[in-house]
């Protein structure tokens, strides 16, 4: 098992001095959960004597909507979580620079703290090219998790090809017709997921080419396949369209409830792997296993799309800019880390880190949490969504799914769209 | 002419703006301040962020009435609220004389109509989306445990068949009307509903030529407050079909929250918002001034 080898000198270099008077530091964030939240917070309390962080926590989707106002109406705060992609551009105007932050702040410049892929990733997301947010680590999307129990009941393996998804299928309904073989949310913006992973299979680096406008577009042959994939996937009953009704929520709660033999998402969900992860959570499963995506289109191989996530910056209004940076030190590349880490929401930029032992509780599901590390860490593209067209690609493959249209009308479709400035590619 | 003087005497300025001070704040703050927002906000490409707007003229209001998903929004709300006013006007109307009636279990009856409108409706949409699921919703377990199989549907994943599941979401609000039919019922002078009976009318004749042109006052209300209702039913929508499947039950409240929450550009969602706002304001003028030329 690995070892934490560490991470944790930074922190011991960190300023251990008390201040002369208590000092509070407003903290907004979405991730990670309260309980993990608070034990980071009392172990950097601990290192700085007469600092109080005053923890405002949201659900993520009431972050998205409620921290850009309170950064624009001058809100108190001192460290913000910023969720990557858009957002980034959406409040970067009321952000301080990172880099000279901790060249004058921190124990380290950033670059020998985090990963500089990581960095270089959250720099292309400002429209400046300038560095404001300090990344927790990277996630993305789709995986497949499997219950391993009832992987071994029905004799089953892990599917990894389009025709061994066919049987794997087939052999679940024929063996328990009341599970659903893979259960996920049939919601636009994962089908769309679904379809970028299978155009990454193709090994073109479809997404980025027209994410980052060098010369693809929606019509392009490795979408075109990728969307037909997904279509008959669903035609040929690989994917149930029973899914198509499920939010996220509910799928997931039907695999943890043993209803689903897999479950397929993003890569946030790999706590599902983490033994103590589960423990705390109450997912009733004894063992979880992953992998990437099937590969579902001919002569591809595994991928995923990655990027950072969970990005820690420093609010024009902090009223201390040192404390500030000491707190997004130890949170995204000092003692801090090893507390979440175990979640495996992300894994982690910072660093020269390895997680602890005690996370997995089978030699399978160590290995396929390295299976997914992997692919994160050598994506196919970025998975820099644009949120608004998500949506609208999504909405084409349902109504491919369920009218039978063209793909080559729906991906043209998408490609006018695309250039329509209705969304947020448009600059 | 008499030289006695009104009780009432003529009210002072002071005294004006002491009662209607704080409902004038209250109007300006939060009406006529989100209106000149999203008026500011529909001509600028700016993020949620609001700073640094760039002006782009009605290049908004251009890309939003060349979408077909947001005319298709408004035509879904108009569907929305003709299928709410029809069944208000019938059904809400017959409900709301039988149950005037008086005849036993009444009460309950009432309850059961107007629980609806007086539960949640993000509670309720939400319910009917577990309820309609196809693989494991409640109706479709239930059909298949007494061998109706064959009926158990894709209820939210069919396009018809998820229309149909909104549509009857709306109908199930007729609980509003039936309360305002039976206000006005109450009031109404009997001697002309005896007078109908001593010439030996029967009910359905009653309802038809003499309950229902009684009420002309109470369908103009229904009118508008169902079509009104209806602009504002994003919870009806979001939590049971989140205005899919592939659009088919979009509406502009859902239209409007997937562009200024999911994109950059607010300024967008604002203009779509501003659009929907006269779109509503326009139809409650024009009933308005119908049902005044009729009157």
């Amino acid at each position: 098992m690995k070892r934490l080898i560490l991470a944790c000198a930074t922190s011991a270099l960190m300023s251990t001095a008390a201040y002369a008077d208590d000092v509070t530091l407003e903290l907004w964030t979405w991730y990670p959960s309260e309980t993990v939240l608070t034990k980071i917070i009392d172990a950097f309390e601990d290192e700085n004597p007469g600092v109080n962080v005053n923890l405002n926590l949201f659900e993520s989707g009431a972050y998205q909507d409620r921290m850009p106002l309170a950064l624009a109406s001058g809100d108190p705060m001192d460290v913000v979580a910023v969720q990557t992609s858009t957002m980034v551009n959406l409040v970067k105007d009321g952000l301080q620079p990172l880099a000279p932050l901790f060249d004058e702040h921190g124990s380290a410049s950033i670059d020998s703290l985090i990963s500089p892929s990581a960095l270089t990733q959250a720099q292309s997301l400002a429209s400046d090219d300038d560095l404001y947010i300090a990344p927790l680590g990277v996630l993305g999307s789709a995986a497949v998790y499997y219950n391993a129990d009832l992987l071994e009941e029905l004799s089953l393996t892990i599917p990894r090809t389009r025709d061994e998804l066919a049987t794997f299928v087939a052999s679940v309904t024929e063996q328990r017709p009341d599970l659903l073989p893979i259960s996920f949310t049939g919601a636009n913006w994962f089908l769309d997921e679904i379809a970028l992973t299978v155009a990454e299979q193709a090994g073109t680096g479809f997404f980025n080419s027209v994410r980052y406008n060098t010369g693809g577009r929606w019509d392009d042959p490795a979408y075109v396949a990728a969307f037909d994939a997904v279509v008959s996937a669903y035609s040929d009953g690989l994917f149930s369209k029973d899914t198509l009704d499920l939010d996220y929520g509910r799928s997931a709660e039907l695999f943890q409830q043993g209803q689903a033999v897999a479950f397929m998402q993003g890569t946030w969900e790999s706590g599902l792997l983490s033994e103590p992860h589960r423990t705390s959570n109450t997912i009733p499963l004894n063992n979880v296993v992953a992998s990437g995506l099937p590969v579902l289109v001919e002569g591809g191989s595994p991928s995923i799309r990655s990027f950072i996530e969970v990005g820690l910056a420093v609010p024009e209004q902090a009223k201390n800019p040192e404390l500030s940076v000491k707190f997004i030190e130890f949170m995204a590349a000092g003692g801090g880390v090893e507390a979440w880490s175990d979640t495996l929401f992300v894994v982690p930029a910072a660093v020269g880190f390895e997680l602890a032992d005690g996370i997995f509780n089978s030699e399978a599901a160590e290995a396929s949490y390295d299976e997914i590390a992997n692919l994160l860490l050598n994506p196919g593209s970025d998975r820099n969504n644009v949120s608004d067209f998500s949506a609208a690609a999504g909405d084409a493959l349902i109504s491919a799914i369920l009218n039978g249209d063209s793909t080559a009308e729906k991906t043209a479709h998408l490609q006018s769209e695309w250039e329509s400035g209705r969304y947020s590619n448009s600059e | 002419m008499s030289d006695k003087k009104s009780l009432i005497s003529k009210p002072r300025l002071r005294d004006i703006a002491f009662f209607f001070g704080p409902l004038i704040a209250f109007y300006a703050v939060f009406y006529l301040f989100s209106t000149g927002f999203l008026i500011f906000t529909s001509f600028q490409k700016i993020s949620i962020s609001l700073r640094k707007g760039t002006f782009i003229g009605w290049r908004n209001f251009e890309l939003l009435l060349t979408d077909p998903n947001f005319i298709n929004a408004v035509t879904n709300n108009l569907v929305f609220a003709a299928v709410s006013i029809i069944a208000g006007l019938t059904l809400g109307f017959v409900i709301a004389v039988a149950l005037s009636t008086g005849r036993r279990g009444k009460t309950l009856l009432y309850a059961v109509f107007l629980l609806p409108t007086l539960m949640p409706l993000a509670l309720i949409a939400s319910v009917f989306r577990v309820l309609l699921e196809s693989r494991f919703g409640g109706l479709n377990e239930l059909l298949r445990s007494v061998g109706l199989e064959q009926m158990a549907m894709q209820w939210l994943i069919d396009p018809p068949l998820a229309y149909g599941v909104v549509v009857v979401l709306f109908i199930n609000m007729i609980g509003l009307p039936i309360m305002y039919y039976t206000a006005n019922l109450s009031a109404i002078n009997t001697s002309v509903l005896e007078a109908a009976v001593m010439d030996g009318a029967r009910t359905g004749r009653i309802m038809r030529e003499i309950l229902f042109p009684l009420m002309r006052g109470t369908h103009r209300t229904i009118i508008l407050s169902t079509i009104l209702m209806s602009f504002r039913a994003f919870d009806i929508v979001f939590f049971s079909t989140q205005g899919g499947p592939a659009g088919t039950t979009e509406i502009t409240g859902t239209y409007v929250y997937r562009f200024s929450t999911s994109g950059t550009n607010v300024g967008y969602g604002s203009a779509a918002a501003l659009v929907v706002m006269v779109v509503a304001l326009l139809i409650a003028a024009l009933q308005l001034f119908w049902t005044r030329k009729r009157s």
